[in-house]
């Protein structure tokens, strides 16, 4: 069975013009694309007015086109430009009337080249409000459907330009109040005219996809912005590959953890370090290609000093010297009690071989003269630097689409945001 | 079940046994059944071929449940015509659904022994009624005529039967359709159907 609508055609009876009629029994009116006489299709097409020079939006589809949405052949048979403004500008969007002999009518919007596919539906409660313009914006939600709306805009519009086959008699300069809900990818949305209050449910419908099921010869335009029910354009990938990613940063972050505890004490020793002079000892390493420490920890007070170190062998051969500097002072002033710097300070070495090795440690003899020092050999320790650079990398990467998500969101709630701050600017 | 038609001898099934009044799809004889016998009711139209969302004998799902349409009748008003379709569930239950042009609602009907009714002539749009407890609002006020039937239907029909009726509608989607008929007054209540949500 031809799921095609039946076509009529009539002739203008102010212009001559041939007019195709395809968009079924609950046609009202229809304004003709020559002349723009909009004409009574209850009462034989009698001429209800003539509008002068109306001009066309420049949108991509024209009355008559052929398309299939949702699984549904539809013919755009009407169109109609909607147009708010306020102290910021003047916005407008296009409604295109979509018929189906086996679907009825639905509207195909069309807005900063963002489309949204919807439809009147009668099974959901109408909003309580007796004022739609007066519900507050982002605050207020709607459960419609089992699904949570967030009211995005309250505002009013005029008609700015009407053509073809209409369910309604929709005049050039009619108002209408309009309350749009959304929970991406569906709107919900109320309006308003001066007869009655209707209910849509729409839902996003990519410009690829829609260009696609009207066979346009070329691809869409980009979309502006971010619009209101866009769903966000996660990436399934990208998002496996972020939670791997979170997952390897908790491993890096318990090897961090474990890196401040690995190492086993093989020396330790405490004594008074003379300013000027030398103190050496001895000390057994037995994993000879593992990383290995030196910590020396002194009771420095308010002074800042150089220490040398070396690390040589049994034989006396040089395996690396440091000079590390430590400085810590302390006082109090008007916030209490502070500090700076620090007492301690850690050297990291390997040696060739397993044996028997000695560290030296001196201070110049400008220094404190007595110094209450502890030196600690730990072998085979763990350096936490590569693995907390590890752990940054994959924080970067796993909270990367949290990150993105945000932007997206703040995009499409971003006249929201702007009143805001033009609020809290005027409270200021 | 199956029947061979009186007028023509084609074999005629019939899917639910208590389906009062069966049309041939051969001949276009309206048979009418009554215990065990089958009488000639006179000749249906053929329907006009027109795309539709139902069809006949075809299963389709809505609200988790299957349906069967075996039945439907075509009434022509003022603005064109629409459809009944008789569907069974998967249950065994049965009730219409109208379709007009996108425009579904499942019918059951009411009950009207305890409902006031006023006249048809004393209604006007737009004019609000309390049916079964809910406030409804005229919407469409009209006359209608059957031109048409085919499939199986629950009670008997004649092509030319006429009634008066009148269209309500009340809160979240819910339909009223009160007919105006030579027998008496039948009441439907009704639920509005997203077309979207029709699966096969």
């Amino acid at each position: 069975m031809s799921t095609e609508s039946k076509i009529r055609k009539i002739q203008c009876p102010k212009c001559g013009a041939s007019l195709s009629l395809c968009g079924g029994d609950q046609v009202v009116s229809l304004v003709c694309s020559r002349c723009q006489s909009a004409l009574d299709a209850e009462h034989d097409f009698a001429i209800l007015k003539t509008y002068q020079s109306l001009k066309r939006p420049d949108v991509p589809f024209n009355i008559g086109m052929v398309g299939t949405l949702k699984g549904v052949s539809f013919t755009i048979i009407g169109m109609v430009e909607f147009t708010q403004k306020d102290q910021w500008g003047t916005y407008p969007w296009v409604e295109f009337l979509l018929y189906s002999p086996t679907h009825g009518y639905s509207w195909l919007c069309y807005e900063d080249r963002h489309f949204v596919f919807g439809r009147e539906v009668k099974d959901v409660p109408t909003v309580s409000f007796k004022n739609l313009l007066e519900i507050p914006i982002f605050n207020t939600t709607l459960d419609v459907r089992g699904k949570n709306f967030k009211v995005y805009e309250c505002a009013e519009a005029d008609i700015s330009y009407v053509e073809g086959e209409l369910t309604w008699v929709a005049g050039v300069g009619d108002k209408i109040k309009y309350l749009d809900a959304v929970a991406p990818p569906f709107l919900y949305s109320v309006e308003e005219t001066r007869l009655e209050r209707e209910n849509f449910f729409g839902e996003y419908v990519s410009p690829e996809e829609v260009f696609q099921a009207f066979n346009m010869p070329k691809k869409p335009q980009k979309p502006i912005g971010v619009f209101s029910c866009q769903p966000y354009p996660g990436s399934p990938i990208l998002t496996a590959m972020a939670r791997a990613a979170r997952c390897y940063a908790v491993l890096g972050l318990l090897l961090v953890l474990f890196s401040f505890f690995s190492g086993d004490t093989i020396a330790e020793e405490s004594f008074w370090l003379k300013a000027g002079e030398k103190t050496e000892n001895f000390f057994e390493i037995k994993k000879s290609n593992r990383l290995h420490r030196l910590k020396l920890k002194t009771n420095l007070d308010n002074a800042d000093a150089d220490f040398d170190i070396e690390i040589r062998d049994d034989q006396g051969a040089l395996i690396r010297d440091y000079t590390e500097a430590i400085d810590y002072y302390h006082g109090y002033d008007a916030d209490g009690r502070w500090s700076e710097g620090s007492r301690h300070v850690s050297v990291f070495f390997k040696v060739p071989r397993e044996g028997n090795y000695q560290w030296t440690l001196s201070v110049p003899a400008s220094t404190q003269p007595l110094l209450q020092t502890q030196v600690t050999i730990d072998e085979a320790v763990c350096r936490p630097h590569y693995y907390i650079l590890f752990v940054g990398a994959m924080l970067g990467f796993g909270l990367y689409p949290f990150f993105r998500q945000r932007r997206f969101e703040r995009s499409r709630w971003q006249d929201y945001y702007e009143s805001q701050e033009d609020d809290e600017d005027e409270e200021d | 079940m199956t029947l061979n038609c009186p007028a023509c001898g084609v074999s005629v099934p019939t899917r639910i046994k208590f389906s009062k009044l069966v049309v041939c799809d051969y001949c276009r004889m309206a048979l009418f059944l009554e215990d065990d016998t089958v009488r000639q009711a006179g000749k249906m139209s053929v329907l006009a071929d027109r795309p539709s969302l139902l069809k006949m004998g075809q299963r389709f799902s809505l609200e988790k449940a299957s349906w069967l349409p075996v039945g439907r009748i075509r009434y022509q008003y003022s603005k064109g015509d629409w459809d009944e379709w008789w569907i069974i569930r998967d249950d065994g239950d049965a009730c219409w659904m109208s379709i007009d042009e996108g425009d579904l609602a499942l019918e059951r009907p009411v009950e009207t022994n305890s409902l006031l009714l006023p006249g048809f002539k004393t209604l006007t749009i737009g004019q609000e009624l309390e049916i079964a407890g809910t406030l409804a609002v005229v919407t469409e006020k009209d006359h209608c005529c059957l031109t048409g039937a085919e499939g199986e239907l629950p009670f008997t029909i004649n092509e030319g039967d006429a009634h008066d009726y009148v269209d309500l509608s009340g809160p979240d989607g819910t339909l009223y359709s009160i007919e105006y008929c030579p027998d008496g007054i039948e009441v439907f209540k009704g639920e509005w159907v997203d077309p979207f949500t029709v699966k096969y």
